[in-house]
């Protein structure tokens, strides 16, 4: 049987393999290859580094929330992704009590007119 | 406060010669017309990003099977070098990881962000221009990887030159989409799934990169290839499918989450403790002891972002557990969200060196992987695409038996892959500790978890068969007569299935805010 990828090889191989794609790219970039004589931390330090950076990372989202009034007016982000059809709505699956409490809370429920009940599934 | 009946979502409509007048406020027909024009300016992007990624859900289940049939029918497929368990393998977690699960979340993402900030989404020919360039790099890559050109890393197989800037410039696309989506809300507040969902944008990019710089080598390269690897599944996956999970329960539900301060709790110590986690799949590893041991602290720590999520959704769906047989979409994303605990627990207790001295190197492993990876995000991505594609069709899904079909198949499917496999990856991980046992007989302890798994593995795929049926007709518009959904009748459908539900014409409003007679409502 003829080898399918076959061409796709032959392609890829044209372009250089990924190996001495990846020497040049070494050499270009003058990369250092990581070496326990060279870090404090050896075989860790690009790990801790990156590790930090994305805790700074959060670090600094956090205080801009903060500062931006994110974390404020906790029950309105809540229900920003509900209307007041989502609350009022009869669901079938709820008990009389749930019925009732929903009532309470959100006024009178609407009738579920077949397909318009849940408004999600 | 009178009951405003009727499917325009409590708005009462009507139209004269001159136009349609909506019986409300101004500003509350202006957050149905934001509404619509949010989801239309979604719709072309977020179809192809699934549409394309179903493709990829065969493709990957599809090497997959063959995969698992390797592990115990070794001679199987050997003549011809791409089909050997070395490539095929890879390209069955390739196809998954960055075809099927990572598309599918980024469908989700720009539809479901537009609608969280009231507005629509910007640069959406770049999005979608990501898509493609996506698929593209999944193509080369999966490509590269048959072809004999993997990188040999865990989670980075695919061709570093050739196939990965094509994901980073996609992947960068959809991002750069999402976040002028962001700087352009109108929302007041950030919903907790902004949150995850953006982060996953900012995270994914940095991690992708450094998993794929070309500086790393020898230990330091396993280092950074455990740290992009658990990242990925933590960063990435966990956290688009827990911003879908936050959005899909309440809203079907028609309740706020039970706790929303639990949930920003989750969501912060995510972003602060997860990060470390990786390094604990290097126990007994050549790295130093204190980094071991960092990285299971941090595993340990999870249990708050865990165990903050669990207890949010479950006291969300506490009482409202019947809903589950009328919703496809919650009872996919619940199972997910059931997953996401489970698979979360199981992890911190196999991180400690007690449990990892047993289960390394072994199919718990693999088990495990499957719980978080399918149980979790996919469950959740399925039950996404449940929710959205109607919305994005405005056509309900024609029938309520392959959803039911598609449910049980992936789920039994699951539960026969991951309990079987579990079972026999601490047999076989007993039996490795013995130094006096052959390794034969660490093979002859699994084998009743690999013939299973290949069982288990074509259910999944008849299961994922059946999905992609499923949606094609929904893209054919077929059944497209039944206006209403079968799982939107005031009936159960998990164990009876329907029969053919009313036909209804309703009133609509487009994508400008203009009301017209059709299917769905706007307020969907």
């Amino acid at each position: 049987m003829t080898n399918p990828l076959k061409w796709i090889t032959i392609a890829i191989d044209s372009l250089g393999s990924d190996l001495a794609a990846h020497r040049r790219w070494v050499r270009l970039l003058r990369i250092p290859s990581s070496n326990a004589r060279h870090f404090l931390f050896p075989s860790s330090l690009a790990v801790i580094l990156t590790g930090l950076g994305l805790a700074f990372l959060a670090l600094g989202a956090f205080v801009w929330g903060w500062l931006a009034g994110a974390f404020s007016r906790l029950d309105a982000q809540a229900r920003v992704i509900l209307d007041d059809r989502d609350l009022r709505l009869a669901r079938p699956w709820e008990t009389p009590r749930q019925r009732l409490e929903r009532e309470v809370e959100y006024g009178p429920e609407c009738p579920a007119a077949p397909g318009e009940w849940g408004d999600g599934a | 406060m009178p009951c405003r009946a009727g499917r325009m979502g409590g708005w009462r409509v009507s139209t004269d010669s001159a136009g349609v007048h909506l019986d409300e406020s101004k500003s509350r027909v202006d957050d149905i017309a934001i509404r619509l024009r949010a989801d239309a300016s979604s719709r072309r992007v977020a179809l192809i990003a699934f549409a394309t990624a179903i493709g990829w859900l065969l493709v990957g289940s599809g090497f997959g099977e063959v995969s698992s049939l390797k592990m115990h029918i070794p001679d199987l497929l050997v003549n011809e070098a791409w089909l050997t368990f070395g490539r095929v393998r890879p390209s069955h977690l390739n196809a998954m990881i960055y075809g099927w699960a990572s598309l599918a979340m980024m469908g989700v993402s720009v539809w479901m962000m537009p609608r969280l900030l009231h507005t629509e989404l910007r640069f959406g020919s770049l999005a979608e221009s990501g898509i493609w360039f996506w698929n593209v790099g999944v193509v080369i890559g999966i490509a590269g990887i048959l072809s004999g050109h993997s990188d040999g890393l865990e989670w980075l197989e695919m061709p570093r030159y050739i196939a990965v800037p094509w994901l980073i410039v996609g992947g960068g696309m959809v991002g750069v989409a999402l976040l002028a989506t962001l700087a352009a809300r109108r929302a007041e507040h950030l919903y907790v799934s902004v949150w995850y969902i953006m982060a996953a944008y900012l995270w994914f990019p940095i991690i992708f990169v450094i998993g794929n710089w070309p500086a790393w080598t020898g230990v330091e390269s396993a280092a950074t290839n455990w740290f992009y690897a658990h990242n990925t599944l933590g960063l990435w996956l966990t956290a688009v499918s827990l911003g879908a999970a936050y959005y899909f329960i309440p809203k079907v539900l028609g309740r706020p989450v039970h706790s929303y301060q639990l949930s920003l709790l989750g969501f912060w110590t995510l972003a602060f403790f997860y990060a470390l986690n990786g390094m604990h799949h290097l126990i007994g590893g050549p790295v130093p002891e204190w980094m071991i041991t960092t990285s299971i602290v941090a595993s340990g720590l999870m249990v708050i972002p865990v165990l903050a999520v669990g207890i949010n959704h479950h006291m969300t769906m506490v009482g409202r557990f019947t809903a589950l047989r009328y919703s496809p979409t919650l009872r996919f994303v619940v199972f997910g969200a059931m997953s996401y605990t489970a698979v979360s627990l199981q992890g911190m207790f196999t991180a400690t060196r007690a449990v990892n001295r047993v289960t390394h190197f072994t199919q718990w492993t693999i088990a495990h992987a499957h719980v978080g990876v399918y149980g979790f995000v996919t469950f959740v991505m399925f039950g996404s695409i449940y929710y959205i594609m109607p919305r994005i069709m405005n056509r309900e899904w024609p029938s309520a038996r392959l959803i039911s079909w598609h449910f049980w198949l992936v789920a039994g499917g699951l539960v026969l892959y991951v309990v079987p496999l579990s079972v026999a990856g601490v047999l076989q991980g007993l039996v490795l500790l013995d130094p006096q046992a052959p390794f034969e007989r660490s093979v002859q302890a699994e084998m009743f978890g690999l013939v299973t798994r290949s069982v288990a593995g074509l259910v999944l795929t008849v299961g994922h068969g059946v999905f992609a049926w499923h949606f094609w007709l929904m893209t054919r518009a077929r059944g497209a007569e039944r206006t209403i959904s079968p799982f939107h009748e005031v009936r159960p459908i998990l164990f009876v299935a329907p029969e053919s539900a009313p036909i209804a014409v309703n009133t609509v409003a487009d994508s400008s805010g203009a009301v017209s007679v059709g299917r769905g409502g706007p307020n969907r």
